[in-house]
């Protein structure tokens, strides 16, 4: 019984994903952000020479787009440590610029036009290489 | 009638009817005098056996005790032997509930 | 000539069974966070693997009893009963995350809506553990997760620096962020000695009605089949390392894995990744759902086994259509299957004791065992294992509290 009590309060404790963001959890956001935007160079650019099947480029760009868009949804809306406001929803907004390009390539993913194009935006915006 | 060291040996083994048959477990024993004289079997058994937990594994479980006195155990090697069939000491009531609804479905009986 | 070909069949069938959506998870995600640092804790939790499982075969074989039956004997009742109530947990928390795994492979692969996948694939497993006898299962799971095999030829065209991935299987501390490289010990090995498999396979043996003449065959049969898996387990890291560490990338979903064999091989590389998750996801489903009723069964004295069909075990067979039942309860509230793994491979790893200490008293016990009980090597091995999963089970919610599940 005592263990389960334990149990939950440790679930608790380990789920939640909340809590200030200060400048650990910043250096953190802005890897997450580099890493998805680097995913989605491989996915765009694979897309772009035809190695992915339709729905694998739909579906993957669907989940990736979803993982940034809530990304930006809680970097805009999450308390900040002093100072660090401006860079955290400066970091906000780049996420939500590449949920909406997410989006252009889950909506049309069999255009290989469109995929270069975004793969190096991508690649851009993420550092990658 | 087995001295209580033989216990050890029976207690929480698997019983075994006369056909083979799992049937349950021994949960308990009957003890008269430091001698087994009975096997109990059976949820209603399983809340004196660990506290807490087992009164909600008892809860769950039912209410259902059973007694098999020590003369219908033919045998006592890695389980509980029993002379008779299952059904006849009340055991594997369960099973014997549930299959009239399996059988009923395609492939059961494969 | 037909026993051997039986051996190597099962040996195909293992390696494509030996993996599972916990070792997909933590062998990529180890090799995308730190390299080749941790190859050398593979080689470790196969051999662990193939420990436990050999004694549980033995005692199978030797007692005719698989591993629940074993631990309420030598444990009693109460205990028994703990050690029950934690298998079944992670178990079930295991077979979510592989239901939500095999549904979202389906989803790449079709397009259909996860949401209706879900019950779709429980239906669809349904169906196949009750219509299918087990021996084709096996094989046609087993056969179609050897298409995992594609991440081992994607690890050697990936280029990956081999001095490297040599200097990787040396054990040593990671310099940056040692509390997460602990993290992914604990995870690996875990992964690596998931206790579902065991308690399948001890099952299976009761099942086989081994004797202990069978007892050579079988631990070759473990030997050759986890350590094989275990090579896959190397090149699912090497994958990492080489593909995602190496743009920049932390594989967060599922199919992410599947891009790792894109890239160097293309389009064929992706489909063999993508079946090969599905099959080797879905076979542990399987497995992990049988385990569950097993354990059950076996506490409790019930009738039970996969050759006793249906209507032969109606309790056994109820037991599981429960446990996919309540699996779909769980994954279909939107939980991530990737984070349920984490949770589903740190747990198993803390119970792991629960179960092991019982199996590695009774493999020492003479009465029980007769000549078949632990020799030196065997104890040697058991023991040293038995501090390895101590420590294991003791760290794992310590460090995954201070890495916030691997997030850091």
């Amino acid at each position: 019984m005592r263990s389960a009590v334990v149990l939950v309060a440790v679930l608790l404790l380990t789920g939640c994903n909340g809590g200030t963001v200060d400048r650990h959890a910043l250096t953190n956001d802005a890897a997450t952000i580099d890493s998805i935007n680097c995913e989605s160079w491989l996915l765009a650019r694979a897309a772009e020479r035809g190695r992915l099947t339709t729905y694998y480029a739909r579906e993957q760009a669907e989940e990736l787009q979803i993982q940034a868009a809530n990304f930006a949804d809680a970097l805009a809306h999450r308390k900040t440590a002093s100072g660090l406001e401006q860079r955290v929803r400066a970091k906000a907004k780049e996420a939500a610029t590449l949920s909406s390009r997410l989006q252009r390539l889950h909506k049309h993913p069999t255009d290989h036009a469109l995929a270069a194009q975004l793969a190096q935006t991508f690649k851009q915006a993420g550092n990658c290489s | 009638m087995a001295k209580i060291h033989i216990g050890k040996n029976v207690l929480d083994h698997q019983l075994l009817d006369k056909d083979g048959r799992r049937c349950g477990n021994v949960d308990d024993l009957g003890l008269e005098d430091d001698v087994v004289v009975a096997i109990y079997s059976g949820p209603g058994v399983w809340p004196q056996r660990a506290g807490l937990l087992g009164r909600v594994a008892g809860w769950i479980g039912g209410s259902q005790r059973i007694r098999i006195p020590w003369e219908e155990v033919a045998k006592v090697d890695s389980a509980v032997h029993l002379k008779r069939t299952a059904p006849e000491y009340g055991l594997g009531r369960g099973d014997d509930r549930l299959r009239p609804y399996f059988e009923r479905i395609p492939g059961a009986d494969r | 000539m037909s026993k051997l070909l039986n051996l190597a069949l099962g040996i195909l069938a293992a390696i494509g069974g030996f993996v599972d959506i916990g070792d997909l998870v933590f062998n990529t995600a180890a090799g995308a966070t730190f390299g080749y640092q941790l190859m050398w804790v593979i080689p470790i939790g196969v051999i662990g693997i193939i420990v436990y499982s050999e004694m549980c075969g033995r005692v199978a074989a030797v007692s005719g009893k698989a591993v629940f039956d074993t631990v309420r004997e030598r444990a009693g009742f109460k205990a028994g009963l703990y050690a029950l109530i934690a298998s079944e947990v992670v178990n079930l928390l295991t077979l979510a995350a592989e239901i939500g795994g095999v549904a979202i492979v389906l989803q790449l692969l079709s397009g259909l809506d996860y949401r209706v996948l879900l019950p779709l694939a429980i239906v669809a497993l349904a169906v196949v553990m009750w219509t299918i006898k087990l021996d084709w299962i096996e094989r046609i799971f087993g056969y179609g997760g050897l298409a995992l095999l594609v991440f081992a030829v994607a690890a050697v065209k990936s280029g990956p620096d081999w001095v490297k991935v040599g200097n990787g299987f040396i054990p040593h501390l990671a310099q940056n962020n040692p509390w997460l490289y602990l993290y992914f010990v604990i995870g690996l090995l875990g992964a690596a000695m998931t206790p579902y498999e065991v308690y399948f396979y001890s099952s299976g043996g009761v099942e086989d009605r081994w004797t202990p003449k069978d007892i050579g065959l079988n631990r070759a049969n473990a030997i050759v089949g986890y350590g094989l898996g275990g090579f896959l387990s190397l090149a699912l890291m090497i994958v990492g390392g080489a593909v995602f560490l190496r743009h920049g990338i932390n594989p967060e979903h599922l199919g992410t894995i599947a891009l790792g064999a894109e890239e160097p091989l293309g389009k064929a590389g992706l489909l063999f990744a993508l079946v090969g998750i599905l099959f080797a996801v879905g076979g542990a489903s399987i497995d992990t759902v049988f385990s569950g009723a097993y354990n059950l069964a076996q506490y409790l004295g019930w009738e039970w086994g996969r050759y006793r069909h249906p209507a032969g075990a109606p309790r056994f067979a109820l037991t599981w259509l429960v446990l996919l039942v309540a699996a779909l309860a769980i994954v279909i509230t939107g939980v991530d299957p990737v984070m349920l793994t984490e949770y589903a491979v740190i747990f198993s790893a803390v119970a792991l004791p629960l179960t092991y200490i019982p199996i590695l008293l009774v493999a020492n016990d003479r009465e029980y065992m007769g000549t078949n009980r632990n020799g030196r090597l065997a104890n040697v091995l058991g023991v040293v294992y038995l501090v390895v999963i101590m420590v294991i089970a003791v760290a794992a919610i310590p460090l995954m509290i201070i890495t916030n599940v691997g997030q850091n």
